[in-house]
């Protein structure tokens, strides 16, 4: 199996999907002329030509909204947001016309639309850069929301999403576009709603997804080191969450540690652990717990940027205490 | 001065009542001769009245909770008086209690107001009681969980007892060389600031230190009881309460090593390693076992608590015959039709024994008489969900009781199979424990010895066992007509703590129902 990077991944289920239904256009800033700003669409404008994909002028509110418009008349718009810190200027489009159109047209209307983009922080953005928004568009109903960690499942869950009658929220990890890994060549598929058990355990369950998922495979090898076995649970798809594969796994386990790069407060982790409490609550050894991003605006220089985010030894320290090995 | 409603003796055989419900509440006017609640004895519920006239300022054993005969259930005083210190006011009501029995713990509320007490806990699988050897602590002293309290003198050993809690001791209950049966309070540790030896003094100190004496002498499962009366809180995880249900251990008697002594998960399967913990009856081996066997896959059998009058009886019956006190019922039956299935099965090559039609029978008769698919465990009935037949197997060295599960929903030529391999494998000795243990009800035949009729001894902790006898032609009246029919006689010896004479009856009037008209097997 051929070895891609996250971007590249992206790119072959982005020209697959093109190349596939006619009706697919890629919209956005950069994506044409320059290949795109992290280079996601590298070389599709010369295979597609500018009628499907559109370099749109720093407006996305407008293209956002355009795209709603195409969805709703029969194409399958693929939005770029050059990252997610940008795209809540068209929250507006993406929430109140995208994910209600189904409702509000009596089911009417459909609006196959994906709006994807990089999320979380890159290298020393600051604090409107680097920020992991997958809840607040968790938070709607009429969203779907994707979050994949490798670069297989990032092109598998793209062409889902494409493929999907609803609009799509994609979040890649911007600092996973140049993560390499084995992608399926062709029709790879990744169903949405399905979470991924990356690693088997049996002692704690780590749930996470998105860039975390890479801190959270090192933290496992490291615990396994101690003898600690740690089933890392990638959720991959954050609405729907896949209940079924969280319960599954905590009730093997009996304890749990979500990890999120995001804020603690009205986090996708707390909508888990509610998850977890309420069905699985005879199944808890102990309380769940959660890594979080610190709750302040994520800062410019690089050490401190790290210390606001989780990383393994944070996520070691959790998995620890849900053990009620030290620091309990 | 408030004074006391006690418990009154209701029967010549009460001991206790259960307080069904209060027909008063606290603050209503009583006139002698009201009935103030209703009363749950070993033979009936009754109303118990009031002999003073008052007002009703405290209850002090709520709806649902038992009190002995003699303890203070409830206060009574004039109107606008106030109960000075309620709820150690029962302790002094005590020695004034008729029976020595009113001093068992069920008057819990006193310890309550002490602060923390600390139990004498379980240190090995067998102990029941230890002594106190010697305080490593004095009144006063501040103790710290972990600390070394005392030292205790058990059934295999001397060893020091540590304290679950932070704490000052406030006070000592039992004291050097005496005894404390295990769950008996022996001390209370006062909380963090709590004034030493102030907060409940006096006149509790007599009682409780005369308790755990007294409980020795009464028997194993009163003071059993006490742990759980006296409020104190254990804290588990949510799986570690529910794997203690399941095995049916006593959560207060495992150590946690969470934090705050939380006992989580590795300590309940430390505690079934070690065998410590286990419920007071060594009937609650049976569900753990099944338990580890099958979980999810069977149904766990169903604790149901013990009826006053069902306690009574197994107390009273197990007094008389120690043990299991058996009684036992004989029953005739006509096996032409069985032994035509045999006929059948035969002719399409099919070996089923006698036996085997016996099982499913007695397995269906099970389903349907739920009642006898019990098992006595400490406090508690457990009723099984599942027919698990056992079948006695003569070895070389013995006897031993394969089970087979669910012979209910199994065919005959299953059971047959199944048997013939058991059989087989016992005779070898290559069972595993998971395959001679559980099981409701064990059948035990000694036709092939030519025994016309025989009583078993009850394989505990099931609760029934029948002994089949040899099937014979008989001449019997049918009709008014002399006629010869294959007879076969079974016995039922059953656990009377737990099944009743009609019980039994019952069952064997269904097996009997079943292997005259074996196509009832089939539905």
């Amino acid at each position: 199996m051929p070895e891609l990077m996250y971007r590249e991944a992206l790119n072959q289920a982005l020209a697959e999907e093109m190349e596939r239904d006619a009706n697919v256009f890629l919209i956005g800033e950069e994506v044409g002329r320059y290949n795109g700003a992290f280079k996601v669409s590298q070389g599709l404008l010369d295979r597609f030509g500018s009628a499907r994909i559109i370099d749109a002028p720093i407006s996305e509110l407008g293209f956002a909204g355009m795209s709603a418009g195409a969805a709703m008349v029969g194409l399958r718009p693929v939005v770029e947001m050059m990252t997610w810190n940008f795209a809540i200027l068209a929250m507006d489009q993406i929430v109140n016309n995208a994910a209600k159109l189904r409702h509000m047209s009596g089911g009417q209307l459909r609006c196959p639309i994906v709006f994807r983009g990089p999320g979380g922080a890159g290298g020393r953005l600051s604090s409107q850069h680097s920020q992991a928004l997958e809840a607040n568009y968790a938070h709607f109903p009429g969203l779907k929301v994707i979050a994949p960690a490798t670069p297989a499942d990032a092109k598998g869950l793209l062409k889902s999403a494409i493929r999907d009658e609803n609009p799509v929220i994609m979040f890649e990890g911007e600092r996973l576009y140049a993560v390499k890994g084995e992608v399926p060549e062709g029709e790879h598929i990744v169903p949405i709603g399905k979470a991924d058990v990356k690693r088997e355990g049996t002692d704690v369950t780590l749930i996470t997804w998105s860039r975390m998922y890479y801190f959270c495979m090192e933290a496992a090898e490291a615990l396994a080191k101690e003898g600690i076995s740690v089933e890392v649970l990638d959720l991959r798809t954050l609405r729907p969450l896949d209940e079924e594969a969280i319960l599954a796994s905590v009730r093997k386990t009996n304890r749990a540690v979500i990890c999120e790069e995001g804020w603690a407060l009205a986090g996708i982790g707390a909508s888990v652990v509610d998850l977890i409490q309420s069905k699985a609550f005879d199944d808890l050894d102990a309380p769940v717990a959660r890594v979080t991003g610190l709750d302040v605006n994520m800062s410019y220089a690089a050490n401190l940027e790290n210390a606001t985010q989780p990383d393994a030894p944070k996520i070691i320290a959790a998995v620890k205490k849900v053990l009620y090995r030290e620091g309990a | 001065m408030a004074t006391p409603i006690q418990m009154p003796s209701l029967s010549p055989t009460m001991k206790e009542g259960k307080i069904v419900k209060w027909l008063k509440k606290v603050g209503d006017k009583i006139s002698s001769g009201d009935a103030i609640a209703e009363v749950e004895t070993d033979k009936s519920n009754l109303e118990i009245e009031a002999y003073d006239d008052g007002v009703l300022q405290q209850i002090v054993v709520g709806e649902g909770e038992m009190a002995t005969v003699g303890a203070p259930i409830a206060y009574l005083g004039a109107k606008g008086e106030k109960v000075a210190a309620p709820s150690a006011a029962p302790a002094p009501a005590k020695p004034a209690a008729p029976a020595p029995v009113a001093a068992a713990p069920v008057s819990a509320p006193a310890a309550s107001t002490e602060g923390i007490t600390v139990l004498m806990p379980s240190l090995s699988p067998t102990m029941k009681e230890g002594k106190i050897v010697k305080w490593l602590k004095k009144v006063g002293d501040k103790v710290s969980s972990g600390d070394a309290l005392a030292e205790v003198e058990t059934d295999k050993s001397n060893l020091e007892i540590e304290a679950y809690d932070d704490g000052t001791l406030s006070r000592i209950v039992v004291g050097e060389g005496e005894m404390a049966v295990v769950g008996a309070p022996i001390a209370y540790l006062a909380g963090k600031g709590a004034p030493v030896a102030a907060s409940a003094p006096k006149p509790a100190a007599a009682a409780p230190s005369a308790a755990p004496v007294q409980a020795v002498a009464a028997s194993a499962p009163k003071p059993v009881a006490a742990p759980a009366s006296t409020g104190g809180r254990v804290r588990a995880s949510p799986l570690a309460k529910r794997m203690a249900q399941d095995r049916g251990l006593d959560l207060s008697r495992v150590r946690g090593s969470g934090p705050l002594g939380r006992v989580v998960k590795r300590d309940i399967e430390q505690a079934l390693t070690q065998g410590t913990a286990q419920a007071a009856a060594p009937a609650a081996k049976k569900p753990a076992a099944q338990a580890t066997r099958a979980v999810g896959a069977r149904p766990e059998p169903v604790a149901m608590p013990i009826s006053t009058m069902r306690k009574v009886i197994s107390q009273r019956l197990g007094d008389v015959k120690p043990g299991v006190p058996h009684f036992y019922l004989t029953i005739e039956v006509e096996m032409d039709a069985a032994a035509k299935v045999r006929e059948d099965a035969k002719a399409i090559d099919v070996k089923v024994s006698v036996n085997d039609i016996i099982v499913k029978a007695a397995a269906i008769a099970l389903r349907r008489s739920p009642k006898i698919n019990v098992s006595l465990a400490g406090d508690q009935i457990l009723q099984y969900g599942t027919a698990d037949v056992g079948i006695a197997v003569a070895i070389e060295d013995g006897l031993i009781t394969p089970v087979i599960r669910d012979a209910d929903l199994k065919g005959l030529q299953a059971i047959s199979a199944e048997s013939r391999d058991l059989a087989e494998r016992a005779r070898k000795k290559a069972l595993k424990p998971e395959e001679y243990s559980g099981g409701s009800l064990t059948v035990s035949n000694l036709g092939m010895f030519g025994i016309d009729q025989f009583i078993a001894v009850i394989n505990p902790p099931q609760s029934a066992i029948l002994a089949v006898g040899a099937v014979a032609d008989k001449v019997v009246v049918r009709d008014g007509q002399m006629v010869i029919r294959k007879m076969m006689t079974v016995t039922l010896s059953g656990d009377h703590r737990v099944i009743d004479g009609a019980t039994g009856a019952e069952y064997l009037r269904e097996l009997k129902g079943l292997l005259e008209h074996p196509t009832r097997l089939l539905f």
